[in-house]
């Protein structure tokens, strides 16, 4: 089931002596199923903007966001959300944590655990089943975010520059960690990053969107073959190419301010 | 240069003020009575009348408050030399060896009443049996004169409850009927029948005629050192109380200023109470014995207590002349 | 380690017995140490008034706070989540609970009576005014302090309305519940001692019982009773602490 963003566009109204915002302008993409994309453009561009319209917590001002078919506003547990910050809720254990939407869907406890249990086999959790989130390091943290949102079999993950707030190691090993998991279920991925390294490391293809108010610019398929090498001629041409765009965009801003 | 002259300045005020003090020897009298307690009458007399002044001395209020234990409390804390206060809480206050106090002369006698809602089905001390009645404080006067007429109407103790209640609470419980009667000193009676919700079952002096109740004190080390004008603070208030008894009506004008009350209230209020300056030793010797019974005191030679506690040769030193 | 705590406190009451036994201190304006004690005994074994004991007398004003506290807490904790969890509710709620907090709960008590009367009602009224605010404003504070991203990521998991309350809104404010709670009982407790003062039904009550020793002029027994309100109410707070932590083990070693 495909993702289709028709003729985006957000403006935030104007509130207590602020200025209306206008955030994304005329924003139209079509993702195909089981690809990983990486968004990325200037800071403050719009982007979780952007992801949070997708994932129906925000309406949109024009336009329109289908999965399926099917309007995403109203539409929970088809989408999946993880965050920076890893938004774990602190009073469950991993195990609770990683259930939680099954039991909003009523699954039954025992089920639900068993369930959680694979996740934690998979995930490499063995052990901190029964911890809480202030009890595992940042990288546990954020695969157990991770998780959570994949329990469900979302028919997209959304994730908000997820490995943003970890050191370069784990960062990494959390990427080829995501890679792998991701070549195994074949989940669509949306996954906004600042980091251009980053997403031509993990992406099919990587959308860049100007400086805000946000449109798409360019879409760049990273055509080199995985396992990629990070620091392979192709992955540093595709790296020039998109940080060249980038700095394109960069000058805007400054030229209009 | 200017820190040595303020220096200087602060010294010339200190000797000044010093030599003011020495001067002026004799600091005001500082009185305490109890707040719109029309027993108290002769004081507000007294100083209305400006019979203080005309014995040459100069008195202060120091306080005025609304129970005696309070006012126990400032002679305890050395903030009063003289005061009108109830007998009760002076001597518990005296005999648990907190406050150290004499009695120079009677205030009144009588002046309690026990109250009952103004329809209500009980027509004598007996009726009382079985329902709740409620009393100022468990070590008071007013408890003491509740058993003593329960006990005179034959009814069991025990048989008729009682609880504890602040009299400014007492005249809405009654008229809420969460209680059936209450005892309290006046004005409470006089202002639960002027304001319709009660009326009077038993006047304290049919239980116990000439009980004793409120008193003149002095701090002991006051009479001590200054006799002379705490015996012309006792002419002052015989004169005073004489002055009620021949001036009534007038007498009634200043209960009304110094109370705020109506004249109709403090009337009925004043024709419940004695105003008498004879010490009521016998009175006194009763209530000790109810107290230290009852385990509130300990005192186990009631007589020799009473005769430390009343101090009446002042007032017989007064009314020789 | 443990008695090094007890070093300060000792060392006090030593100096302090040691004053009254060389007349620094008068015993009729602060009694000491060990005269406090004896009137404890007696409150314990003889009671005040004469009869009346001291175990009734706590039984009686934890009663009275237990009724108070748990009314608060029932009305309290609903209303709180309610207020952080509606901006609407808020906006309607907030300034009639700003507008009846300030005022002291004792400024009730003439009209607890005339409502309640004069018993174990009036006084559970005055100590739920007492603890009421507390658990409504932390309650509140605690659920407006709930990551906005937390909700979101509970709805996007499928929570509705409800679950968003009780999962993520009532577990997330729990903490701060907590401190209201702890507040709350500890200002019920407070009031409850004052709301003794005009009288109690039962004639039982500490705050009634300190009145009485007030009255005859004990302050050896005036001082007992204020030590076991302190302590009580330590006891009492320990208590929520460690119920707290059992409710809320991933506050722990963070």
């Amino acid at each position: 089931m495909s993702l289709e963003l028709t003729g985006i566009a957000k403006t935030f109204a104007a509130r207590d002596k602020q200025p209306a915002v206008e955030v994304l302008r005329d924003i139209s993409l079509s993702i195909e199923p089981g690809r990983f994309i990486a968004v990325v453009g200037p800071s403050g561009c719009g982007k979780t903007t952007l992801l949070r319209i997708i994932a129906g917590l925000e309406p949109v001002s024009r336009g329109r966001v289908l999965l399926g078919g099917d309007e995403v506003q109203g539409s929970p547990g088809r989408v999946g959300l993880v965050f920076q910050d890893y938004a774990l809720f602190p009073w469950r254990t991993t195990v609770d944590n990683i259930a939680t939407g099954l039991q909003m869907k009523g699954t039954g406890r025992l089920q639900r655990r068993q369930e959680a249990q694979r996740y934690v086999a998979a995930f490499g959790l063995e052990g901190f089943e029964q911890s809480y989130p202030h009890q595992l390091s940042g990288g546990m943290q954020q695969r157990v975010a991770i998780a959570r949102a994949m329990i469900m079999e979302p028919e997209v993950i959304l994730m908000d520059e997820p490995f943003g707030s970890l050191d370069s190691q784990t960062r990494n090993a959390l990427q080829e960690f995501l890679l792998r998991v991701w070549q195994q279920r074949q989940d669509t991925i949306v996954f906004v990053t600042h980091n251009v390294d980053e997403a031509v490391f993990l992406a099919d293809e990587i959308i860049i969107l100007s400086a805000r108010p946000a449109r798409v610019v360019q879409r760049v398929n990273v055509e080199a073959s995985r396992p990629r090498d990070r620091t392979s001629a192709q992955c540093n041409a595709i790296r020039r190419r998109v940080l060249g765009m980038l700095q394109e965009q960069r000058g805007d801003t400054a030229m209009t301010t | 240069m200017s820190k040595s002259l303020s220096m200087a300045l602060a010294l010339v005020m200190l000797i000044a003020s010093a030599t003011v003090v020495a001067a002026g020897q004799t600091r005001p009298i500082r009185i305490g009575y109890l707040q719109a307690d029309i027993h108290q009458l002769a004081c507000w007399v007294a100083l209305d009348k400006g019979f203080y002044q005309d014995e040459g001395l100069k008195v202060e209020v120091a306080g005025v408050f609304k129970a005696g234990p309070e006012e126990m409390s400032a002679f305890i804390a050395g903030e009063l030399d003289m005061g009108y206060v109830g007998e009760a809480p002076a001597t518990t206050a005296v005999a648990n060896g907190a406050a150290k106090v004499v009695v120079l002369a009677q205030v009144n006698t009588e002046g309690s009443a026990v109250v009952v809602a103004k329809h209500s089905p009980i027509k004598r001390v007996q009726d009382l049996a079985g329902r709740l009645s409620a009393v100022p404080g468990h070590s008071t006067v007013q408890d003491f004169l509740l058993k003593k007429a329960l006990a005179q109407a034959a009814v069991p103790a025990g048989k008729a409850k009682v609880v504890v209640i602040k009299p400014p609470e007492m005249i809405p419980a009654l008229r809420s009927g969460q209680i059936a009667s209450f005892i309290a000193w006046e004005p409470y009676p006089a202002r639960a029948q002027s304001s319709g919700v009660g009326r009077v079952l038993v006047r304290s002096g049919e239980i116990w005629p000439d009980h004793p109740c409120c008193v003149l004190v002095a701090d002991q080390r006051f009479l001590k050192t200054r006799r002379a004008e705490a015996l012309k603070m006792v002419r002052a208030h015989v004169r005073a109380t004489d002055f009620i008894r021949r001036h009534p009506e007038q007498a009634l004008a200043i209960g009304v200023k110094y109370t705020g009350m109506d004249a109709a209230t403090v009337r009925l209020a004043m024709a419940n109470v004695k105003y008498t300056y004879h010490i009521s030793v016998d009175g006194e010797k009763q209530y000790v014995r109810f107290l230290a019974k009852l385990g509130y005191i300990k005192v186990k030679d009631a007589d020799a207590f009473v005769k430390r506690f009343l101090h009446g040769e002042l007032l017989a030193e007064v009314l020789q002349k | 380690m443990r008695w090094g705590r007890c070093i300060a406190p000792l060392a006090l009451l030593a100096t302090w017995q040691a004053l009254s036994w060389l007349g620094a201190i008068p015993a009729h304006k602060l009694p000491s140490p060990l005269m406090i004690m004896a009137g404890l005994v007696e409150l314990i074994q003889r009671g005040l008034p004469p009869g009346y004991r001291l175990d009734y007398h706590l039984l009686y004003s934890l009663y009275r706070v237990a009724w108070g506290f748990l009314l608060a807490a029932a009305v309290g904790v609903p209303l709180g989540l309610l207020m952080g969890w509606s901006r609407r509710i808020r906006g309607v709620v907030g300034p009639l609970v700003e507008m009846v907090r300030p005022v002291p709960p004792l400024a009730w008590i003439p009209l607890a009576i005339l409502w309640f009367g004069i018993g174990v009602k009036s006084a559970a009224f005055i100590i739920f005014l007492g603890a009421f605010f507390p658990i409504v404003l932390n309650t509140t504070s605690g659920v407006l302090a709930v990551s906005p991203a937390l909700q979101e990521v509970a709805r996007t998991l499928g929570a509705g309305e409800g679950d968003v309350v009780r999962r993520v809104l009532l577990p997330g404010a729990l903490p701060s519940i907590f401190v209201g709670l702890r507040i709350g009982l500890g200002i019920g407790w407070m009031t409850l001692v004052a709301a003794e003062f005009t009288g109690v039904k039962s004639g039982y009550g500490l705050g009634y019982m300190i009145m009485v020793a007030r009255d005859i002029q004990r302050a050896d027994q005036v001082l007992a009773g204020m030590v076991v309100i302190g302590l009580t109410g330590l006891v009492i707070d320990q208590l929520l602490r460690y119920l707290g932590r059992r409710l809320m083990p991933w506050q722990g070693g963070g």
